[in-house]
């Protein structure tokens, strides 16, 4: 594998892992917030569009201090591995993800969760068939969220080490690239990552034109 | 089956149903009846425990899980007719197969055998109306709750909805159904509770037995 087929490889697995552990965790939590009322809710709300805008390089410091050697992680020995980019990139994508997935679900039709009900499902079973009716919606957060992760530099530079051929993602090999002055590799890793964005954008326009159909129906 | 005592509704200070005492009789097919705005939703919904009275209690003798409301305006999840009607089933722990059989079943007793293939999302209001039907059925409820069931039907499809609700209170089941007409009520051969501005109408009774 040359170091760009390397590059492009560990940031789609570094980011489809994030995206993952964010869908597992941000989901459900979502969901929680879409139908329980509880004392706290529109800070909780508030907080997490916060959080939206974090900067990048903020999660990387704050990933570095926990994960180096003297942080409370330490122990764990992940700085500079792959595993230290998924870490970061979980805290920054969880609360896309949250926020998404609340929206999707607090969207669905009222009478959707009375029916559920009245039918005979639990908390659970009401859980899934909300996110089920509004699985496009949640698709579509699953899709930026990675969109997002794909094209991230600062955590995968300050988590990662930018070691190659082990970390070393598509944005920190174009900004090494840059920085030697070779244009033509950075601008090839530059194509692959416009592609990705393109069929990103291109699978949101397709989910969202369904749940705009569905809508209508 | 189900009693009321001092049962009060409330949202935002005001009164939505004021209910001093009314009792559900089993095996019965009750109406209520009243206008819009009368209350008819708000009890029923208080009744499928999807509201809780602000004051007042609600008894039980059966429990909630055998109890299914269908809404005024139905709401059919994504998806197909036959994944919908067994939906209430699937809960329940029903195979496959067997959801297969009893939305067939279900299917062929409301004449919506045509419609089980086909996408929830593309039925005319009528045809969700006996979806919802068919589904809140399947889950073989001892009380069923209908808003409205007949709105939005053709003369035919009324008759043999209908025919539906009396069939299921004839093998034993209780039906409480809430509609504009008392013509409706009569042909269901239902006790008329009537309804007016969130309370009891003055000669009303104060037992559907």
């Amino acid at each position: 594998m040359t170091e760009l087929q390397s590059a492009v490889w560990v940031s789609i697995t570094v980011s489809l892992s994030a995206t993952a552990l964010c869908a597992l965790a941000g989901l459900p939590a979502g969901c929680l917030l879409a139908l329980r009322d509880f004392a706290g809710k529109r800070a909780v709300l508030a907080l997490l569009n916060t959080l939206l805008a974090l900067p990048t390089v903020v999660v990387g410091l704050v990933g570095y201090l926990l994960l180096c050697r003297r942080g409370p992680l330490g122990p764990l020995h992940l700085l500079f591995t792959p595993g230290a980019i998924v870490f970061g990139e979980f805290i920054l994508a969880l609360p896309i993800m949250v926020v998404f997935a609340h929206a999707a679900v607090a969207g669905v039709d009222r009478a959707a969760r009375d029916t559920a009900r009245t039918l005979g499902a639990g908390p659970a079973a009401l859980a899934w068939t909300l996110l089920s009716e509004a699985r496009f919606g949640i698709l579509a957060a699953v899709a930026a969220t990675f969109g997002r992760l794909v094209g991230e530099v600062g955590i995968a530079m300050m988590l990662g080490g930018n070691i190659s051929g082990y970390t070393r993602t598509m944005t920190t090999a174009i900004a090494l690239e840059a920085s030697k002055g070779q244009a033509g590799p950075a601008l090839q890793l530059g194509g692959v990552l416009l592609a990705i964005a393109v069929a990103v954008n291109v699978v949101l326009r397709v989910l969202q034109g369904q749940a705009g159909s569905e809508a209508a129906a | 089956m189900i009693t009321l005592a001092g049962v009060r509704r409330a949202w935002n200070g005001k009164a939505l149903l004021e209910i001093p005492s009314l009792r559900i009789a089993r095996g019965v097919n009750t109406a209520l009846v009243g206008h819009n705005g009368a209350g008819k939703t708000t009890l029923l919904r208080l009744l499928a425990g999807l509201d809780q009275p602000t004051s007042g209690r609600i008894e039980r003798e059966v429990p909630l899980a055998s109890t299914v409301l269908c809404l005024q305006k139905p709401y059919l999840f994504k998806g197909t007719v036959a994944a919908n009607i067994v939906y209430g089933p699937r809960l329940r722990g029903c195979t496959r197969a067997e959801g297969r059989r009893i939305a067939e079943d279900q299917a062929r007793r409301l004449g919506i055998v045509p419609l089980l293939n086909r996408d929830s999302r593309r039925l005319s209001f009528g045809e969700a109306q006996k979806v919802a039907l068919a589904r809140a059925l399947a889950c073989k409820p001892t009380l069923l709750l209908l808003d409205e069931p007949t709105a939005g039907l053709d003369h035919d499809s009324v008759l043999a909805l209908e025919a539906e609700v009396r069939r299921f209170v004839e093998g034993g089941g209780t039906c409480v159904v809430a509609t504009h007409s008392p013509e409706q009520a009569r042909r269901l051969g239902a006790t008329i509770v009537a309804l007016e501005n969130g309370s009891l109408a003055p000669a009303q009774h104060h037992s559907a037995a």
